[in-house]
């Protein structure tokens, strides 16, 4: 039921945030129209962050406890970070192409970070399902979920630590973030599309998470189906 | 105009994904538990 109640609020959030951010905010002065695509963008750009923070913990999880929850948690993390990652990326090019006239440039040091970023959990889901072995999949998923993780904070400083196509951070610091280089209503909007996407994201952990749960068991349960039979079996000769 | 249509289809094709998305889910999350809802199977025919 609560969930069912944090689908229904993300809706109306996502929902409410999108017309905001589409017809309510003024479009900016120098990058026009297109400047709206930015509150979608950072707000997927964190949950990606996230998604694979948690990813990355509960792979750790699983590593010292070998508890289906923590491999549930991880695999969740993973498929909605995809998500988030791929509407990132898509957002980004829908963006750069009005503002710097490409859709994408390979020498962009985020561009490039965030590219390797989702083909790496990408490649994390693609090499769970190597296996049926539900404790060889977990385990092999979590020590690319921990190495993964690693190119969480390179792509974040990318544009700190290199020169590229891609801006600055916007909010670097505690004082950018209190005082930010950018109209209270901008500020605004992408809290208030932050907060919609937080909500669906949260959504879509839980759900995928119990349909883990629930594909754990259904294997279990297959995986003692076929075990009864055999142990029952007459022997040979008998 | 354009611009703002150019903007809101890359807001469409977003939203888009993350509710087929979204449905997909919740669908097999359903088929899941009316599956584990049912009996195993060789449960019905367990030796008497």
């Amino acid at each position: 039921m609560a969930t069912r109640v944090l689908g229904i609020s993300a809706l109306a959030a996502i929902t409410a945030a999108t017309a905001v951010a589409l017809f309510v905010v003024p479009a900016d002065l120098n990058q026009g129209e297109a400047q709206r695509i930015m509150y979608l963008h950072v707000a997927a750009a964190w949950l990606a962050y996230l998604s694979f923070g948690v990813t990355a913990a509960a792979s750790a999880w699983w590593l010292i406890t070998r508890g289906q929850r923590a491999d549930a948690v991880a695999l969740a993390g993973a498929e909605v970070g995809v998500l988030c990652t791929a509407a990132t990326i898509w957002a980004g090019m829908m963006w750069g192409r009005p503002v710097w006239g490409t859709f994408w440039q390979w020498e962009d040091p985020r561009l490039t970070t965030t590219a390797i970023l989702l083909a790496s959990y990408v490649g994390y889901l693609l090499i769970r399902r190597l296996t049926d072995d539900p404790v060889r999949r977990a385990t092999r998923g979590a020590v690319i979920g921990i190495v993964a993780a690693i190119n969480i904070p390179i792509v974040h400083f990318s544009v700190v630590w290199w020169r590229g196509l891609h801006q600055g951070p916007t909010f670097v610091s505690p004082d950018t973030i209190l005082n930010p280089p950018a109209p209270g209503q901008f500020v605004a909007t992408l809290l208030l599309m932050l907060g919609a996407f937080s909500l669906a994201w949260l959504w879509l952990v839980i759900t995928r998470y119990r349909l883990a749960r629930l594909e754990w068991a259904a294997e279990d349960r297959a995986r003692r189906g076929r075990l009864v039979p055999l142990a029952t079996a007459p022997e040979a000769g008998s | 105009m354009s611009d703002l249509v150019f903007v809101a289809s890359a807001y469409g094709v977003i939203l888009g994904v993350v509710a087929v998305y979204a449905v997909t889910l919740s669908r097999r999350l359903a088929r899941a538990r009316s599956a584990m809802a049912d009996p195993p199977p060789g449960s019905a025919s367990a030796p008497e």
